[in-house]
């Protein structure tokens, strides 16, 4: 009974187990294949692209090269605990325990009121959303803005505000 | 019906110019009333210019436990029938077709109809209340997916919208109301009447029938297309049990259950999109599943949900676009700037 089982027992285990090195060989050549660039990019279509530099890294791709080369996952604020959960699994990081709140979709606006016409928010604006010329009111394209911040602080009398998007 | 009185004053259509009848229709402002809204007097427009002119009058009902198209056929037969004539005037044809889905029905309204209104009774099946299911049976003819049918010359008008331009065109009525089948009852109702004013309990009632209807809140009022206000049948619903029934019925053949599997998850693959785009809302799936899911709703939230990810994507993009311009323009900035003050330099060791 017992010589009976013995021969497909061994030719069964010994073929599933060489399968199995083959898909593993397989797995490891296909993961060093990906070129670090795609990577760079893959991780920066999962980035919201608010270029607000919240994690420290002056806008979106900076930040994706710095993830592929061993930074933190749980730094883009306006991603929220979305961004963060993808970028670990396209990643294939371990679980770490940093929980992001919840993203606010912010958009800024210039009291008009206020305004000194002195430009300084011009610079700041990573994405080219505000308008004006020199000694004239500004204003902010609502629908260009990515709520980012950046030009809250260089204002000098701090009529920048972040208000919910109509 | 109730009370009512002439807007406009009335019409002998038959010594009117086609235009004339469209600018009253125009003046009234007929949408059609089977589902989507659209303006009567854009698709007369769109019909009127093409080769080959047909008229068909959607009498069929589809959707579970809605019954006020029959009711208004039953009823006031002789109207709609005289819409579609209006509606042969305007287009200057004499092929009319009036689909219905009971001989009886089809059998009265033969009776008093004189003229050369071809009156079919189509088989119920769940799909050929669709426009263009409708016009395949009748006509044999098939209309491209990106087109619509009033650009080949087929205008297909639901019974109540044919019926809202009889009353208009011939007797100056505005089409305030319309016959609604409510939790089984067909009844005259304003549009725009809140619907907490015709159901007092709106909890577990739907807009719209039981399928294909959307769970009423206490600001929804009476839209010119809501043909009923049904049960929902949601409400106790049960777990899949993975019959399958729901995709047998689907008549795109879309696979509803694991659309359902991925509406329920988080996560939505690319190929859903497709399958979620080519959904029509017909409801089949949601009359054929035996735990009561509603089907559809789950579609229509993944749908909604998709939308709002493909507008974050293209915001996105656009972002990362915008900023590689400023970094760009920058960069040359600086460039230029350095090069600038290099030729300056040298130019003021000329001097010396």
């Amino acid at each position: 009974m017992i010589q009976a089982l013995t021969i497909p027992v061994l030719v069964l285990g010994t073929t599933g187990f060489l399968l199995a090195a083959v898909v593993v060989a397989l797995d490891a050549i296909v993961a060093s294949r990906i070129p670090s660039d795609d990577l760079v990019s893959a991780v920066d279509d999962l980035l919201p692209q608010t270029q607000c530099a919240q994690c420290g890294y002056p806008g979106c791709r900076p930040y994706a090269n710095a993830v592929v080369n061993g930074e933190s996952t749980a730094l883009c604020v306006p991603g929220g605990e979305e961004t963060h959960q993808a970028l670990t699994k396209l990643l294939d990081r371990p679980e770490d325990n940093a929980t992001l709140a919840e993203p606010l979709e912010l958009t800024a606006r210039i009291q008009e009121e206020e305004c000194v016409g002195c430009g300084l928010c011009l610079d700041a604006c990573p994405v080219d959303a505000i308008i004006g010329a020199p000694q004239f009111l500004h204003t902010i394209l609502e629908s260009h803005c990515t709520g980012c911040e950046l030009c809250v602080s260089p204002c000098p009398v701090s009529c920048i505000e972040l208000v919910e998007p109509s | 019906m109730k009370d009512e009185n002439p807007h406009f004053t009335p019409m002998d259509w038959r010594n009117t110019s086609a235009e004339r009848v469209i600018e009253r229709v125009e003046e009234a402002k007929i949408v059609g009333m089977g589902g989507a809204g659209y303006p009567t007097h854009l698709k007369l427009r769109t019909a009127i210019d093409t080769k080959t002119r047909i008229v068909i009058a959607n009498g069929v009902e589809t959707d579970p436990d809605v019954t006020a198209d029959r009711t208004l056929l039953a009823n006031y037969g002789v109207d709609v029938l005289e819409g579609i004539q209006i509606v042969a005037h305007v287009l200057n044809t004499t092929s009319c077709y009036l689909a219905v889905d009971e001989g009886i029905l089809a059998n009265e309204l033969r009776n008093c109809s004189k003229h050369n209104i071809r009156i079919s009774v189509v088989a119920p099946s769940y799909q050929i209340g669709e426009e263009r299911v409708l016009i395949k049976a009748l006509t044999s003819k098939v209309i491209p997916a990106n087109s619509y049918p009033a650009s080949h010359g087929i205008v297909v008008l639901n019974v109540a919208t044919l019926y809202a331009i009889c009353r208009c065109v011939r007797d100056g009525v505005l089409p305030t109301q319309r016959i609604v089948t409510v939790l089984g009852r067909d009844e005259w109702h304003r549009i725009g009447t809140p619907i907490d004013s015709i159901v007092p309990d709106i909890r577990g009632i739907r807009v719209g029938s039981s399928a294909t209807g959307h769970v009423a809140c206490s600001t929804n009022v009476l839209e010119a297309t809501h043909n009923a206000i049904s049960r929902d049948h949601s409400t106790d619903s049960l777990a899949c049990i993975r019959c399958g029934k729901c995709s047998d019925a689907c008549p795109k053949d879309l696979p509803v259950e694991r659309m359902y599997d991925e509406a329920i998850s988080t996560a939505l693959s690319s190929v859903s999109l497709l399958d979620l785009n080519a959904c029509n809302d017909c409801g089949a799936c949601v009359v054929a599943c035996p735990s009561r899911i509603h089907l559809l709703d789950h579609i229509r939230q993944s749908r909604s949900r998709c939308t709002s990810m493909a507008i974050r994507d293209a915001n996105a993009a656009r972002a990362r676009r915008r900023h590689q311009t400023k970094a760009k323009r920058l960069q040359d900035r600086a460039r230029r700037d350095q090069d600038e003050r290099h030729t300056r330099m040298q130019q003021d060791h000329q001097w010396l």
